[in-house]
């Protein structure tokens, strides 16, 4: 982005009575640019928010960290040498002798540990991007450029003392930043010495759009619907048999079996993986069940393979996965495939495999990679692959007819549990919160800080709440939070995984809310998605849909009309506010 | 700038940036004071790009 864009973005007015969200930057120079492109990317990617964006006190990266502890929704930090001793910077002409090069080192090893304490307390309630020295090391030392020496090698160490403590602060990945601004493009001396602003006006560019992203990362998308023939393999399998097609060096297809490594990991990392493939079922299975493929064959599901439209497969897929095609990624090699699924799908991503161009398809992985990459890993991630598969099996098993539904449900033996904590939240309630479209209440989604800030108050609370049943374990598969009010309890947010449906998990969580809080009326916060219509319909059991604002529920309606549940709550674990 | 309510020098530094970052030139600090008025922006962008 242009220097000009940035600054009429960043001036843009929000929308009238938007939320506010308080972003600090927290640097050692002067932010100038940096400031300003930071500024214009978080605006684009928070249309629905005002945001403020501060910076703090020049030279002083150590106090301006320790002010944002008190007061923050999210920060940027952005640290560069002379943040760790003035001496690594250009301003200073504190002596570059070689006598002085473990005094500095010394500075740099507990500035640098002091700063990393400091992110790490902020990240409780905030979130947190940082992004470590970007810009090259003076002419200090005595080892020609060329040769990284001993006191640049410790120098170099003494980062992790910044990030050692850090569990969800985003660091920014210096290979991408090496990628998109070449190392040897990024000081500006001459700005440096007339305004105290070091980076060139590229380098600030593609800084502030990392660190925006690094706080306001997309969602990552939720499966990976992929062709086999030239695609997740070497060849056509119905012509050359299950034993000819390949993917690695030998058969000149590595790349395919670096996209099925690709796959594989994702997978383990809770991505959906299934095949659409124009071909014959039984001649797939055997190539699929070579012991040499690189993706663990369990991980597919489903395996659509017939001679239909692919369209009519990605069809299928999506239901039994019950995901909308904007979640999705549809993989093959055929330019034609591609168009037929995307004419069908307008909001499912496609991706070409082009094997013939190994650079493009390399490109391809990594797009995969940040589509579907993610912070971290929960145990929900292990579990969604099994209970999409008891999914089906569910679904055959409960019987249709009202009564024998009710003994159905009663025979799961289904247990609910409660996790309230608030200090901190856990990370999976947030996750679910920014995530879940269908039992959504209203759509609306916060960055950690806000989710923190909001949970701060004292008659505020979030339960995020786990099931299991004799089918196995769902992990923590919704989210209630909001206020309670005297007598009433007003609630912000409300979202439950559409794999949890059909459990009478929703009517359990709203009679604990009546109970374990003892209110009357639960108010909610309701707002039409385009996507919600699951919790429209759960709702209208209770209460009208308001033409504008809340929804409310009284507690004779709930109890008039709550269906008789049989979900026990482990009553241990439920912790409202007082 | 005189007459421009809340400039400062920020501001007259990221005029200087846009400048550059338009015409692909480069603004040398000597020349900076000449830049605070429209007749030495255009006196000194028609200069550089001559």
């Amino acid at each position: 982005m242009k220097l000009i864009d940035a600054l009429a973005i960043s001036r843009r007015p929000a929308a009238q009575d938007a939320p506010v969200t308080r972003v600090s930057l927290a640097c050692g120079f002067t932010p100038l640019h940096l400031e300003t492109h930071l500024l214009a990317h978080l605006k684009l990617r928070r249309p629905d928010r005002e945001v403020v964006l501060t910076s703090g006190l020049y030279g002083d990266l150590v106090g301006n960290l320790e002010r944002l502890e008190n007061d923050v929704m999210d920060a940027c930090i952005v640290v560069e040498w002379a943040d760790l001793d003035p001496r690594l910077g250009l301003r200073s002409l504190g002596g570059w002798r070689p006598s002085s090069l473990s005094d500095i080192l010394s500075t740099a090893e507990s500035r640098a540990q002091r700063f990393g304490e400091s992110i790490a307390r902020l990240e409780r309630s905030a979130s947190v991007a940082v992004s470590l020295p970007t810009l090259p090391l003076p002419p200090i030392g005595f080892n020609p450029g060329w040769c990284a020496g001993k006191f640049e090698l410790e120098l170099r160490a003494t980062l992790r003392r910044l990030t050692e403590r850090t569990s969800s602060a985003c660091i920014v990945s210096q290979q991408r930043l090496d990628t998109t601004s070449p190392p040897g493009n990024r000081l500006d001396v001459a700005s440096e010495f007339q305004t105290g602003f070091p980076y060139t006006k590229e380098h600030a560019a593609v800084l502030g759009e990392l660190l925006a992203r690094a706080l306001n990362p997309p969602q990552p998308k939720k499966g990976i619907i992929s062709d086999l023939d030239d695609t997740l393999w070497k060849g056509v399998v119905g012509e050359i048999g299950s034993a000819e097609v390949a993917w690695d060096l030998n058969g000149g297809a590595q790349i395919h079996g670096l996209y099925q490594q690709l796959l594989d990991s994702l997978a383990e990392a809770g991505t959906l993986l299934a095949i659409a493939s124009k071909n014959d079922p039984a001649v797939v299975e055997e190539a699929l069940a070579r012991s040499d493929l690189a993706l663990h064959r369990d991980r597919l599901f489903p395996v659509e393979v017939n001679w239909k439209p692919k369209s009519e497969s990605v069809a299928r897929i999506l239901s039994a996965w019950n995901v909308s095609a904007d979640s999705v990624v549809f993989v093959d090699d055929s330019p034609m495939e591609l168009a037929e699924v995307k004419r069908v799908f307008p909001e499912i991503t496609t991706m070409q495999f082009t094997a013939q161009d190994t650079r493009s398809a390399w490109t391809m992985l990594e797009e995969l990679r940040d589509l579907f990459g993610k912070s971290a890993l929960n145990a929900e991630d292990a579990l969604r692959i099994s209970s999409l598969r008891q999914g089906p099996e569910f679904m055959q098993t409960a019987p249709s007819n009202p009564t024998a539904a009710r003994d159905f449900l009663t025979s799961l033996e289904a247990v609910m549990t409660i996790d309230a904590s608030k200090d901190p939240p856990p990370r999976r309630a947030y996750e679910l919160v920014n995530k879940t479209n269908q039992f959504n209440m209203n759509g609306v989604r916060l960055s950690w800080g806000e989710w923190c800030t909001f949970l701060a108050g004292p008659d505020r609370f979030q339960w995020l709440i786990g099931y299991r049943d004799k089918y196995g374990p769902l992990g923590g598969i919704a989210v209630v939070a909001g206020e309670r009010k005297g007598r009433t309890v007003q609630l912000h947010n409300w979202v439950m995984s559409c794999r949890a449906f059909s459990r009478d998990i929703e009517h359990a969580s709203l009679r604990r809310l009546f109970e374990s809080l003892d209110v009357d009326e639960v108010v909610l916060d309701v707002a039409e998605t385009g996507r919600n219509g699951p919790f429209r319909e759960f709702l209208r059991l209770y209460a009208p849909w308001p033409e504008a604002g809340p929804a409310r529920i009284l507690r004779e309606a709930f109890d008039a009309r709550c269906p008789a549940l049989s979900i026990r709550a482990q009553e241990a674990e439920i912790a409202g506010p007082a | 700038m005189d007459n421009v309510a809340g400039w400062d020098s920020i501001a007259s530094v990221q005029l200087i940036a846009v400048v550059e970052e338009e015409f692909g030139i480069t603004v040398p600090a000597d020349r900076y004071e000449e830049m605070s008025s429209f007749e030495g922006i255009l006196s000194c962008v028609l200069e550089m790009t001559r």
